[in-house]
């Protein structure tokens, strides 16, 4: 394959940050015949906690002058969230496009992913956000580390690049490290990292009037769509399981529907789950 | 071809079919674009994380400048919204600029006037009749967000009849010696530039006899009088200037000797609009406040909301709202396009002026009246809670008055209005 990927420039160091998005619920609204909060309406924003990996790889652009790739999968609202990046200071955003990981498929979106990192004309890191869309997105940026045999390092933060690797410090339990790797490295980044910086009206504008988003799909990365299909339906069982698990913990709410679902709303924000609270 | 329609062939477009919504008036189809809805939400996250809660109310003295709040904003490019990339702005023109003025607005509306103050009438109209001196060496800055602006007109006895002013300039070689005094100029005291009119020969009249001026905060003979100590918009500072033989060179003039009337005008038409999306984000605001209270308040067992006379309050306030939302931002595109032409240097056809001027008094009354009427019905919902300082209901009652009266009065809106419609201009 010729990759047709980014414009990017081989002598500079290119780091990747992979966004995800969620509802946008600043409007909650409740569907008034269920009673339950309406999750298809809302427009789908760039989940809070993925401004992290964006912060961390813009971090990286301002101390090593490197450049910041923004990689989503094309779930509804993609390419807003990779504008919002865009906005914040990344320099490229790629779409990726496959029917087969519409849904929380982790393991072929990691797939996914990894393929179009090897393919990119050089990558020295790659930040991915922890508790996004799903409580254990963290496994992609893991999966990704295992499929292209790079460094993990867990809960990274103030990472920087030296001599073709990476230090800072990562999470390890409960405990910060500081650690130095060699070679390229995936870092996890948590929601309490860093606080992200806001998009300037400048950003914002460049990000739709001077930034280019490339759109692939599999045919461009030469990836068997089906392959990728049986990891989707492997880690679709894998999560009814889960949802199963959780059904248990059932809780009632008696507040008025509207109260509840703020209420509601508001906890599925904090565990990651929603944006706009 | 019986039976057939034969399809009309339009002489200007040479195109064949009934016109577009785009040909019968832009306003139809008026969206925000993907852009425009990020610059709203970053905007609004932006200014609920950082700023609001350093909006707060000196009741003492003249007020408090809310320095670091207008910092924050100025490094975030909300102080250069209009103005062309190239020149430092976010060049997201007029619709960009009255978004963003909407946002602030629900915050706070001493900041939206620093703003605007600032934006609207004080760098605004030096980009547009500037050369590229002026945009290089003064507009840059002030769009960057490393310079404040203000603009002065108002004087002691002149106001709404802003024609009548005397501040005088006179030419002395290279230079302008200006000598009287403005009163009422937002920014006054805290810019790095003015833009100042002055009647450069009284001869004239104000159409060919005022010209604008650049004054620079450290020129010799420029000195700041007394600050207003107003009943509201506390936070933003409102200054006497006073010029004594202050030397102004003459590349600071703005436009051409004798046109600095033109320039006034034209910059308090932008300016009304952007004033009236303030208004817009304080009618919004409050009633996102009045549905949460007349919800959760309960009287007699049940909620507030439950009245049909709150109901009907809601409905009022909603329907003004959507309502001045369609107004501004299609107004705030003709100003757009008015803007482009003057900062290109085009010929600018007199319907579009009178019509820019109309339409902008327009949405200066409609959207004042509403936040005007809006704070009102939110005070009585509130009952003895709104009168409390915690709500800020009742800071908002003494603010949202003032926007009836500066960039000038309702009043005299309604004269441009109407004089306009009596020499024969559209009014639709
Ligand atoms: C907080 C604040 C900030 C301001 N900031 C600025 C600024 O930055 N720069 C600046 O130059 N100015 C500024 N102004 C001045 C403002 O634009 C004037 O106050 C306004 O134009 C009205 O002028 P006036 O106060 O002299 O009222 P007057 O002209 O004295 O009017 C008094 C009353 O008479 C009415 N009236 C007057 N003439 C007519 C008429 N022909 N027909 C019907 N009614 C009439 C008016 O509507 C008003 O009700 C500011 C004012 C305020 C309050």
């Amino acid at each position: 394959m010729s990759p047709p990927l980014v414009k990017a420039d081989a002598r500079r160091p290119l780091v990747v940050a992979i966004i995800n998005q969620v509802p946008d619920l600043t409007y909650l609204r409740i569907d008034p015949g269920t009673g339950e909060i309406d999750l298809d309406e809302p427009d789908r924003v760039l989940h809070p906690n993925d401004r992290q990996p964006v912060e961390s790889a813009l971090r990286v652009k301002d101390a090593d002058d490197a450049q910041v790739l923004v990689m989503a999968v094309d779930r509804q609202g993609a390419e807003e969230g990779i504008r919002e990046a865009l906005s914040m200071g990344a320099d490229e955003g790629l779409l990726l496009s496959s029917g087969a990981t519409r849904h929380s498929d982790a393991l072929a979106r990691a797939n996914l992913l990894a393929h179009t990192v090897r393919h990119l004309p050089r990558c020295d890191a790659v930040f991915v956000g922890t508790e996004t869309m799903e409580p254990d997105w963290s496994t992609v940026g893991g999966a990704i580390a295992a499929i292209l045999d790079w460094n993990l390092v867990p809960g990274g933060r103030e990472v920087r690049l030296k001599d073709g690797g990476t230090h800072g410090v990562a999470m390890y339990g409960a405990a910060f490290v500081r650690y130095k790797a060699a070679g390229p490295a995936v870092v996890t980044v948590r929601p309490d990292t860093h606080k992200p910086r806001w998009p300037t009206t400048w950003g914002v504008r460049d990000a739709y009037r001077d930034r280019t988003i490339q759109a692939l799909n599999l045919t461009d990365l030469e990836i068997d769509g089906r392959m990728l299909a049986r990891m989707a339906s492997l880690t679709e069982t894998r999560g009814q399981r889960v949802v199963r698990e959780r059904k248990k913990e059932t809780e009632t709410f008696t507040d008025p529907p509207e109260v509840s679902a703020r209420v509601i709303g508001k906890r599925l924000a904090r565990d990651g789950y929603l944006g706009g609270f | 071809m019986e039976g057939q329609a034969r399809p009309v062939v339009d002489a200007r477009t040479g195109r064949a079919g009934p016109p577009t919504a785009e040909e019968l008036g832009h306003g139809m189809r008026f969206r925000l674009t993907p852009e425009q809805r990020l610059l709203k939400k970053t905007t609004r996250e932006f200014l609920e994380s950082e700023v609001r809660h350093l909006v707060k109310e000196d009741k003492h003295g003249h007020g408090v400048f809310p320095e670091a709040a207008v910092k924050k904003m100025q490094e975030q490019g909300i102080f250069g919204m209009p103005i062309p990339r190239k020149y430092g702005g976010a060049g997201m023109g007029e619709v960009g600029y009255c978004l963003v003025a909407e946002e602030v607005g629900a915050v706070d509306s001493s900041l939206a006037t620093i703003l605007g103050a600032h934006t609207g009438i004080g760098m605004a109209p030096i980009w547009l009749f500037g050369n590229e001196d002026h945009r290089e060496r003064i507009v840059r800055p002030l769009a960057e967000g490393t310079a404040l602006g203000a603009f002065a007109l108002t004087e002691p006895t002149a106001g709404s009849d802003a024609a009548r002013i005397k501040t005088r300039a006179d030419r002395d070689g290279d230079e302008w010696v200006l000598n009287g005094r403005k009163i009422w100029c937002s920014n006054g005291d805290r810019a790095d530039y003015i833009l100042v009119m002055a009647v450069s020969d009284p001869t004239l009249g104000a159409h060919g006899g005022v010209t604008a001026f650049v004054v620079e905060k450290d020129f010799p003979g420029f000195q700041v009088g007394s600050i207003e100590d107003k009943m509201g918009i506390r936070s933003s500072s409102t200054a006497e200037l006073v010029f004594q033989d202050c030397r102004v060179p003459k590349e600071n003039v703005i436009g051409k000797v004798g046109e600095g009337f033109i320039v006034a005008l034209t910059a308090l038409d932008g300016g009304r609009a952007s004033l009236a999306a303030g208004a817009l984000g304080a009618c919004k605001e409050l009633l996102g406040r009045m549905i949460d209270f007349s919800r959760k308040r309960r009287r007699a067992g049940r909620p507030i909301a439950d009245n049909q006379a709150v109901q009907w309050k809601l409905a009022e306030l909603a329907i003004k709202i959507f309502q001045n939302q369609h107004i501004v931002y299609d107004t705030a595109q003709l100003v757009d396009r008015y803007y482009h032409l003057i900062a290109e240097g085009h010929p600018v056809p007199r319907a579009l002026r009178d019509e820019v001027s109309r339409k902008c008094a327009m949405v200066k009354v409609s959207a004042s009246e509403a936040a005007g009427w809006a704070i009102e019905q939110a005070l009585e919902l509130f009952g003895a809670a709104g009168v409390r300082d915690a709500w800020d209901l009742e800071r908002g009652f003494r603010d949202e008055i003032i926007i009836e009266i500066f960039e000038g009065t309702n009043e005299i809106q309604r004269l441009i209005i109407s004089r306009d419609l009596i020499k024969g201009g559209n009014f639709w």
